[in-house]
């Protein structure tokens, strides 16, 4: 097994949840992952040095997710939903699902970014290298993105269980 | 007596707090009943969005590892999307161009456009923080070099 090939086995995974999490989209998410791959694999071939792969990794994703959620504010996209029975268990994780991201949807991109990152367990360190957000205005962020996503949450008459 | 600030009380449940600050913190609590019910909301607020954020629904589909071999064949299409980019704002500048030298244009003149990033394409900026840089060659090979930031 190449380099290339580990560390694409090792990183695909939490990398694509994470990308589907800040995009909204699991398909789009999917084709951003690729797309930093084949950077890296050009970046490895082309002999380039990379410190830190996984801050690398996090900072490509949140880089092309960032443009990517930009652009999807000036194309707005409209979504067709097709109607199709489902059993009870999977209505009820798809409403969820939506729940989730209708809320991280309505939240502004930086702060959809900070509790993605936060969820994946990074520390405000890491944060702070991957969005550029200064080291010590990550808390003060953080506790403003946990509080807008639950005012987000209870909008749409949710609560956190 | 000063309760404790928002960003603190994060900072301390997340265990990024310096050791004073912590001593301080746990002082303050061990005397102020409001900042403790505020410390167990906020601690029970980042657990729950976390858990929220982490329910198996969310990853199902996603961390199904993609074979490389299609990997590999996607790409030719990235390669075309960044020279599409590219191309696209060279189109512009040759615009931009002709109209301010039409009259120094003959029917003989020919222009040569090289297009690219300034100093290379980086995968850890978003493309639109990176610069592009267009060289215009004319027919008596003046190179005139124009920067999109």
């Amino acid at each position: 097994m190449t380099l290339f090939e580990e560390i694409y086995t090792e990183n695909y995974s939490v990398m694509s949840r994470v990308a589907a999490k800040l995009l909204g989209d699991q398909e789009v998410g999917s084709d951003v992952v690729q797309d930093i791959f084949i950077d890296l694999f050009q970046h490895l071939e082309n002999d380039c040095q990379i410190l830190n792969l996984k801050g690398w990794l996090y900072r490509a994703i949140y880089n092309r997710c960032i443009d990517n959620l930009r652009r999807q504010k000036r194309f707005k996209m409209i979504q067709i939903n097709a109607v199709v029975e489902e059993s009870e268990d999977i209505l009820e994780q798809e409403e969820r699902k939506t729940i989730i991201q209708n809320t991280l949807s309505k939240m502004k991109p930086r702060e959809k970014s900070l509790l993605v990152f936060y969820s994946e367990g990074l520390s405000y360190r890491e944060i702070s290298d991957v969005t550029g957000i200064r080291l010590t205005s990550v808390g003060k962020m953080l506790s403003r993105a946990l509080k807008n996503f639950e005012h987000e949450l209870k909008r749409q008459g949710y609560e956190l269980h | 007596m000063n309760c404790i600030k928002d960003d603190l009380i994060q900072q301390y449940i997340d265990g990024e707090t310096k050791q004073a600050e912590n001593d301080w913190i746990k002082e303050h609590l061990s005397n102020c009943e409001k900042c403790t019910l505020r410390v167990e909301h906020q601690r029970n607020l980042a657990a729950g969005i976390k858990k929220m954020l982490n329910v198996p629904e969310v990853d199902d589909d996603v961390t199904k590892v993609v074979p490389l071999q299609q990997i590999h064949s996607n790409e030719k299409s990235i390669r075309y999307k960044k020279w599409v980019y590219i191309l696209a704002v060279a189109s512009v500048l040759v615009f931009i161009f002709l109209i301010t030298k039409r009259h120094q244009i003959s029917e003989e003149s020919f222009m040569i456009l090289e297009p690219g990033f300034a100093s290379g394409y980086d995968a850890n900026k978003p493309v639109s923080d990176q610069d592009l840089i267009i060289e215009v060659i004319d027919e008596n090979g003046r190179a005139e070099e124009f920067f999109f930031e």
